[in-house]
């Protein structure tokens, strides 16, 4: 018999068994439901108010060089909701090196005060600013715009602040393809929380092969005469069958719900959700196979999930905070940061297969896919067919 | 006093099925089986009896392929066995182990074509070897009621039709009869007779003496990983010295009446 019509009898049994158990199955796909829709609304509720934000970083390019323009950016300098760079003692940048940083993320927000900022202040005209933005980081646009009014209202004088504010942002507005009704962080919410429940979702399902074994099946499926590692393989497309159901309702209710257009680029979608579900499943057969027992494996996962969702931002996107680069590179180690970011980068960067950056995040997952599967089998073999 | 039955006089002179050669294996550092050697003639129900720990149960994992002998040999037919490495050398075994191995969510219909699929059968033959393994467990007429609702009985049966699914020559049985109404075990002792009528070997182990005296050809007595004596009732009876002694006198004087906790 062939390895693989092993493994699909493998993967029919247990999604049988699976849908045989109504209640199990009512909380594994509502309870994600319900928690991406508490976080969703709570999130959108939080991103209409100040939120009571802390700093975020502005760069700033002097282009005017006058006494008006320095008094303007000492007083951007003291706003409360801003950390003005580069600081006083460093050497000032031009605009081409902020708009490339930008442009390569390494940057969000950037404030250009051109040569005539001084002059048009003096014929009483507004001053033409320039704002440069990371569309991603709209929660930054609170902050900075609290500190650009701020510094305006010392420096310029009440008159100029609001109208100056205004436009900018508006200048620098969202890309026309978004819907206006979806946020940043809401769409974050709906890739970071499904994420996490998926994981949750695929280490249960392989807790099925150590159920197997605490209740003596698994000596008439190892004594069968069939490849033993079509058991592996069997359990394997068990979890990737019902994560694929788990992401299509997910994704599905974050698009009725929320408005995250999840087939603004179809191709891409299935792309980030195929490598998404290989990799988790791939995490839930390595945690199955590693665990002797189901308690084992429900505490292991529970501490390796929720610790990777807190680090990897499932819960909150950590990079609005511009954590240091020690925590930045914890942050890269996790599953869920990889995944939440190759999602991020299609619903909300409007990114598609054509981008380098997407592809090296798919490459990542797919690289954790294997190498956690190939460990998998290693154990599997080891715990379940060479020391049976 | 039980009367001790003779050796069936159509195996008594059977060739070897399976033939067991000085198997031994350790779980670290503690020796199970410890130069283990007997043979088992085509047609025969052969026991295995010991107290717990004596090697019974690593012996039958060692020849259903669950594990692999450290040192030893097993030639089945007349040829090389190697279950552990070799999946198609483990088409010649059934095992029906002392554990429930069923799921108790399907139907015994489910579980039987599941285990049925899983030998590779598929199909036409595939419906009739479930047809006749619910027939040989009695639960046709329950075949589609999952096999949670059911009986320890229905269970061990159901449990021995799995084994014997894909229709194997050698039948392994580790204590089968475990925790069953009288009902049910005379079922399955029914069961075990007609398998070994229709030609099939089966390899048996139990605490009941009276089960062994009843059903096994052949016994061998093992402890501490080793084989103590080996033939029939009546032939283990003289070479403990208690000639016309019932199994359970004899077993007792080989093994002693230390108790065994493991």
């Amino acid at each position: 018999m062939s390895t693989l019509a092993t493994a699909c009898s493998i993967a029919r049994k247990d999604l049988r068994l699976f849908f045989r158990d109504r209640t199990g199955v009512a909380l594994g796909f509502l309870l994600p439901l319900v928690l991406v829709g508490v976080f969703g609304f709570v999130m959108k509720l939080a991103s209409g108010g100040d939120g009571g934000m802390s700093r975020t970083s502005l760069w700033v390019v002097d282009q005017d060089m006058s006494e008006a323009s320095r008094r303007f950016i000492s007083e951007l300098r003291k706003a409360s909701t801003l950390n003005l760079k580069p600081a006083e003692s460093a050497a000032a940048v031009d605009e081409a090196w902020v708009r490339r940083e930008i442009a390569d993320g390494e940057l969000h927000h950037a404030l250009l005060v051109p040569a005539g900022f001084a002059a048009a202040l003096e014929r009483r005209e507004l001053p033409e600013l320039t704002m440069l933005r990371d569309p991603d980081r709209e929660l930054d646009d609170q902050l900075v715009s609290v500190g650009l009014m701020q510094a305006a209202i010392t420096a310029l004088g009440p008159d100029f602040a609001e109208a100056m504010t205004t436009r900018m942002l508006e200048r620098a507005g969202l890309p026309p393809e978004r819907s206006r009704q979806l946020t940043h962080m809401l769409s974050h919410t709906v890739s970071g929380i499904g994420v996490m429940m998926l994981m949750f979702g695929l280490v249960a399902a392989g807790t099925q092969l150590i159920r197997e074994r605490e209740e003596g099946v698994l000596p008439r499926l190892l004594t069968a005469p069939a490849d033993r590692a079509a058991i592996l393989w069997g359990k394997y497309l068990f979890a990737l069958l019902v994560g694929a159901l788990q992401l299509t309702l997910l994704f599905s209710f974050g698009t009725f719900v929320f408005g995250v257009d999840v087939l603004r680029d179809p191709l891409a979608f299935l792309a980030v959700s195929g490598c998404v579900l290989l990799a988790v499943t791939a995490f839930g057969m390595l945690v199955a196979a590693a665990a002797r027992t189901i308690k084992q494996a429900e505490g292991l996962s529970t501490l390796l999930i929720l610790v990777m969702s807190a680090v990897g931002g499932a819960w909150f996107p950590l990079q609005l905070f511009d954590p240091p680069d020690a925590v930045k590179v914890v942050m890269a180690c996790t599953l869920t940061d990889w995944a939440i970011r190759s999602y991020q980068a299609i619903f909300w960067a409007g990114k598609g297969l054509g981008d380098a950056e997407l592809v090296r995040n798919l490459a990542v997952l797919l690289g954790f896919a294997v190498a956690a599967t190939a460990a998998a089998r290693e154990l599997f073999l080891r715990r379940y067919v060479r020391s049976a | 006093m039980t009367t001790v039955p003779p050796a069936r006089p159509a195996t008594a002179t059977a060739p070897a099925l399976l033939e067991i050669v000085a198997l031994r294996f350790a779980y670290g550092e503690r020796v199970a089986v410890d130069g283990v050697g007997f043979a088992i003639r085509r047609g025969e129900i052969f026991g295995l009896l010991g107290p717990n720990g004596a090697g019974k149960s690593t012996t039958i994992r060692c020849l259903c392929g669950l594990l692999a002998p450290a040192a030893g040999s097993l030639a089945f037919a007349g040829r090389p066995f190697a279950p552990a490495q070799v999946a198609a050398d483990r088409r010649a075994v059934g095992i029906v182990p002392q554990e429930l191995a069923l799921y108790d969510d399907l139907t015994a219909r489910e579980n039987l074509a599941f285990f049925g699929e899983l030998c590779g059968l598929r199909g036409a033959p595939l419906a009739a070897a479930v047809a006749r393994g619910l027939a040989l467990a009695g639960l046709a007429e329950r075949a589609d009621e999952r096999v949670k609702t059911y009986s320890g009985g229905m269970k061990r049966r159901l449990n021995l039709a799995a084994g014997d699914l894909h229709d194997p020559p050698l039948l392994l049985l580790d204590e089968p009869t475990a925790g069953v109404d009288p009902q049910s075990r005379n079922h399955l002792f029914e069961s075990l007779e007609a398998l070994r009528t229709a030609g099939k070997t089966l390899l048996y182990t139990t605490h009941y003496m009276e089960e062994a005296q009843r059903l096994c050809d052949r016994i061998a007595i093992v402890d501490g990983g080793r084989v103590l004596a080996i033939g029939t009732a009546a032939e283990l009876a003289q070479q403990a010295g208690l000639p016309g002694a019932d199994l359970e006198a004899v077993f007792l004087k080989l093994t002693g009446r230390r108790l065994r906790d493991a």
